[in-house]
């Protein structure tokens, strides 16, 4: 299983060069069954990564543009009366897939936004009284712009603790960039790509993930963390329940990927800013503009072994 | 300016209830206008803290300073230094509410408060005092616990059970610094009498003076037997004789002589006889009078007290609080040959008065020229014509003994005493008035016989030329023969006069079962409190003595050493242990290399996993980078992996040691 994730790697890096980490970020990501949340400026690939993703994992998608004047409708689908059949006939929408590329989702009003909170929690969607079941595995990769652009509503903190992860591509370095350069746009190649693994294989790899062991030692250092995010008087609130959780998940699921069966402290530290950077907040911190300066204050501060 | 120090609501209730507690005990201590002055500052700063009133002025408070030193001044004059020194303390801590500008003011006024506390027990010593302070103690530093939290807290109860909690958490050491804190002896003393007056005997003693004393349930002294009671009729407490009579008041004189006993008391007191000897401990209470109180002849006594040539003891100094002793007395006749001048000294008679007694006394001699006779007359007659009573007529004239012997014919102990001593004296019979106490009541709860003032008696002896020894006569034996036998609270119960100052102990109250039991073990409690912790200075010398053998400086100071060192690890050994379940071996090592490293300025960075640790290392000495990558591949299996193989957690050991080992001592570079 792991030649496939490195096999899943590979292709993906053929179309978003010198982004290995955060290729493996969002695969980690996915096989601890959690959304991820591309941020970054417009232009850095954060499309690219999403679709590609998406080919590789061999997943049934649908790509959604938000806008600012969209309603939930637009997402979650809509009942329309049929005649013929002289009742109504429910229409789904795009969100009814495995894997819905929300791009934009800070562009649309915290209306539009809220309506994906159930389908991302409960994996359903509930309307005129009728739940709809989404097919499983359900994936949402958001992209954003940050919260400094222009047009843009932040989401509200309930949405953002609804995605595992937060990760940001930046610049490409110099050789791969050089390379995209010489190569030509390397979206023509996305819809060529190949699904690497089935959705059963992906499904058996997130099981692997599950049973990576975790060691006294690791939960001790994994407190440790949570303890100081709640005590130190910088951090306006701490680590959630849920946030220690997804660490914790998200650690398994990226020791699983570096090849290991068990969880080490630099799988926490790696993983503390994707999956905690959206959901801590300073306490100077009013406009919710990033949280990198706590992390860096809780790997530097909370020692790994006591 | 500095804003001013605004106490907390909490604070200024428990400021409030400090004052009242620790104001208390002095009622009966200081002057009165005293408190006068506590009502004005404490509604002065009441006022003040309600923002109504400003702090007074400075000439006002010059003029409360200097009116409160010439109260103090003239209260000099008729009190003792004591009370004044005392007062002044109390002034000053109220004048000091008038000028609570800072915390630091209002931490001096609790200091003084806590002075105080401790100065209360310049006067009273009882249990229910100590309680007391002790509760005053709690209150005035849960005042202190307000004054330094500057929050307001709404719950007022708080610092009360903080303070409480720290008291018991502080129990233990105090007992520890009771038991063995060296009692070292005042190094400059102030007159104690603090104007307090006693109950008891004097050193005259006039018609009426024990009857006086009979008013009075105050306890004399307690004394506890090792050996067997003396049996009732015999319980003659001696306090003290009288040889001079002046023909009205029976008095002693100055020069009673101590007797040279270095090696009649060790003679005596070798020869221990259990038949007639008696060892005991008596506690006595403050007289304000050298003397104390034992049976017959004491032949063993403490060095604090000398004997005197009339078998009674005296101590250094007036007894201003309760002490107790220890004595061993022998039942019998005290022997005594008698010199020359000691012999006229105890016949000695005003040279006129009482013509009738004399000649009464002249003519029993004539008619039996044996002693014994003599004295066998003269209880037959005041067998057959007296009578004892607690309220005889008044014996106004200057022949008393006449008037008494011949017209009123009335009293009680010390008017038999007195002209029995007359009559031994006026015939040629050297003769003495002694004044002591007759009785003792048993409580059982301890073995303990509690003497009280009314119980105070006065008999003679005569000196009888035959056997060279003074012999005891009690003319109240053949008068009330009942008075010896009988515990003197049912003989005189019947009597008004008789406990006229005690009402709860008078007939009635007294026979009530269940207060009689509650006033016996009230007394034995107390007996306990003086013996073990108001006196234990007497006792500690024997309690170290048992725990060290032989008591020197170096071993007290080196006990005191060890204890605190003990308590000091404890609470180090507490802290330490808190920090959390014993360290993993694989940490501690870690943590071994990181002290290794500190020199060289390496060591492992706050945060840093011990996977990149190693690997840095791998780098910072290439020459051991094998060793750093076992290393780092032995940590990561045991600590995170899931069942490792127990031998590595052997070779982490020993590929650290070999690390530790190889490690340059300095940088090399």
């Amino acid at each position: 299983m792991r030649d496939q994730i490195q096999a899943v790697i590979k292709e993906v890096s053929s179309v978003l060069y010198g982004k290995q980490e955060e290729i493996k970020l969002a695969l980690t990501c996915i096989f601890s069954r959690g959304h991820l949340l591309i941020e970054d400026l417009p232009g850095m690939g954060k499309t690219t990564l999403a679709h590609a993703l998406a080919k590789v994992l061999g997943l049934e998608y649908q790509r959604l543009q938000f806008t600012s004047d969209m309603l939930p409708a637009d997402i979650l689908g809509v009942s329309i009366f049929d005649p013929s059949a002289n009742r109504f006939q429910f229409h789904p929408g795009p969100v009814f897939t495995q894997v819905l590329l929300a791009d934009e989702v800070n562009r649309t009003t915290p209306k539009t936004q809220s309506a994906l909170l159930e389908s991302m929690e409960e994996g359903r969607v509930s309307l005129d009284g009728q739940t709809h079941r989404l097919p499983e595995p359900f994936f949402v990769i958001a992209t954003q712009n940050p919260v400094t652009q222009q047009g843009t509503f932040p989401l509200p903190e309930s949405q953002l603790d609804r995605f595992l992860m937060r990760i940001e591509l930046g610049y490409p370095d110099v050789r791969a960039e050089r390379e995209l350069l010489r190569g030509g746009d390397p979206r023509e190649r996305l819809n060529s790509l190949p699904a690497v693994i089935s959705a059963a294989q992906l499904e058996q790899i997130s099981q692997a993930c599950g049973a990576v062991n975790v060691s006294e030692s690791i939960l001790d250092y994994l407190q440790r963390l949570i303890a100081y995010s709640r005590q130190a008087p910088e951090f306006s609130f701490g680590i959630s329940p849920r946030g220690a959780l997804a660490l914790l998940n998200a650690s398994r699921s990226w020791a699983y990927i570096e090849g290991r069966d068990y969880v080490i402290p630099e799988d926490l530290q790696q993983l503390l800013g994707p999956v905690t950077g959206h959901r801590l907040r300073a306490a100077e911190d009013i406009g919710g503009f990033g949280a990198n300066a706590l992390v860096q204050q809780l790997l530097s501060q909370v020692d790994v072994v006591a | 300016m500095k804003p001013l120090f605004q106490l907390t609501r909490s604070s200024m209730i428990w400021l409030l209830v400090s004052i009242l507690m620790v104001m208390i005990p002095y009622v009966t201590v200081v002057p009165g206008w005293l408190f006068l002055l506590a009502v004005f500052t404490v509604g002065w700063r009441l006022m003040v803290h309600s923002g109504r009133w400003s702090f007074p002025h400075w000439s006002v408070r010059s003029a409360l300073l200097s009116l409160v030193l010439v109260g103090l001044l003239f209260e000099l004059r008729s009190g003792s230094v004591m009370v004044v020194t005392v007062g002044l303390l109390v002034a000053a801590f109220l004048l000091k509410l008038t000028e609570m500008y800072r915390r630091r003011d209002a931490l001096v006024v609790l200091y003084v408060a806590l002075l105080l506390i401790v100065c209360s027990f310049l006067f009273f010593q009882s249990i229910p005092m100590t309680l007391y302070s002790l509760l005053s103690l709690i209150v005035v530093t849960a005042c202190l616990n307000t004054v330094y939290r500057s929050q307001q807290n709404t719950d007022i109860w708080r610092p009360l059970k903080r303070s409480a909690v720290l008291y018991t958490q502080a129990l233990p050491m105090m007992l520890v610094l009771f038991l063995i804190f060296p009692r070292i002896g005042p190094l400059w003393q102030v007159d104690m009498n603090t104007g307090q007056s006693f109950t008891g005997l004097s050193d005259s003693m006039s018609p009426g003076d024990v009857s006086r004393l009979t008013r009075s349930a105050d306890i004399a002294f307690r004394a506890r037997f090792e050996t067997a009671l003396p049996p009732e009729n015999i319980r003659y407490w001696r306090g003290l004789t009288y040889d001079r009579f002046d023909g009205r008041r029976w008095t002693r004189s100055e020069q009673q002589g101590i007797e040279q006993q270095s090696g009649v008391q060790s003679g005596l007191a070798a020869r221990f006889n259990s038949l007639r000897d008696y060892r005991y401990e008596i506690v006595m209470e403050a007289t304000g009078q050298r003397w104390r109180y034992g049976l017959d002849v004491p032949v063993s006594y403490p060095a604090t007290v000398r004997r005197l040539a009339d078998m009674t003891l005296q101590g250094q100094d007036p007894l201003m609080q309760r002490t107790q002793y220890q004595l061993v007395s022998r039942v019998a006749p005290q022997q005594d040959q008698l010199s020359a001048g000691r012999y006229d000294r105890y016949l000695q008679l005003p040279e006129r008065g009482n013509e009738k007694a004399r000649q009464l006394a002249l003519q029993w001699a004539s008619e039996q020229p044996d002693v014994k006779a003599f004295t066998a007359q003269m209880m037959t007659f005041f067998a057959t014509r007296f009578r004892y009573t607690l309220e005889p007529p008044l014996l106004p004239g200057s022949d008393s003994v006449d008037q008494f012997l011949f017209q009123t014919r009335q009293g009680f102990c010390g008017h038999f005493a007195s002209a029995g001593a007359f009559l031994l004296r006026a015939a040629g019979v050297p003769a003495r008035v002694v004044g002591g106490y007759l009785g003792g009541e048993l409580n059982p709860l301890d073995g303990a016989l509690t003497v009280r003032q009314y119980e105070a008696h006065a008999w003679l002896e005569y000196w009888d030329r035959e056997s060279q020894s003074w012999l005891r006569l009690d003319p109240t034996s053949v008068v009330a023969p009942l008075r010896l036998e009988q515990p003197a609270a049912q003989l005189f119960s019947s009597e008004s006069s008789f406990l006229a100052d005690a009402m709860l102990m008078r007939k009635g109250f007294l026979s009530g079962a269940l207060l009689m039991q509650l006033r016996l073990r009230y007394e034995a409690i107390n007996y306990g409190w003086h013996r073990w912790v108001l006196n234990f200075q007497d006792r500690q010398s024997d309690f170290l003595q048992q725990l060290l053998g032989g008591i020197s400086v170096v071993k007290i100071v080196l006990l005191i050493l060890i204890t605190g060192g003990l308590v000091l690890l404890g609470v180090a050994g507490s802290l330490f242990i808190r920090r959390g379940p014993r360290q993993d071996p694989l940490v501690s090592a870690l943590k071994r290399l990181d002290k290794r490293l500190l020199q060289l300025g390496l060591q492992r960075r706050s945060g840093e996993p011990p996977g990149q640790f190693f690997a840095r290392m791998e780098q910072s000495f290439p020459s051991l980078s094998e060793e750093f990558a076992a290393l780092s591949c032995c940590y990561e299996q045991i600590s995170y992996a899931e069942n490792s193989d127990p031998e590595l957690l052997a070779q982490f050991r020993r590929l650290m040691s070999r690390c530790c080992s190889l490690i340059p001592q300095k940088k090399s570079l």
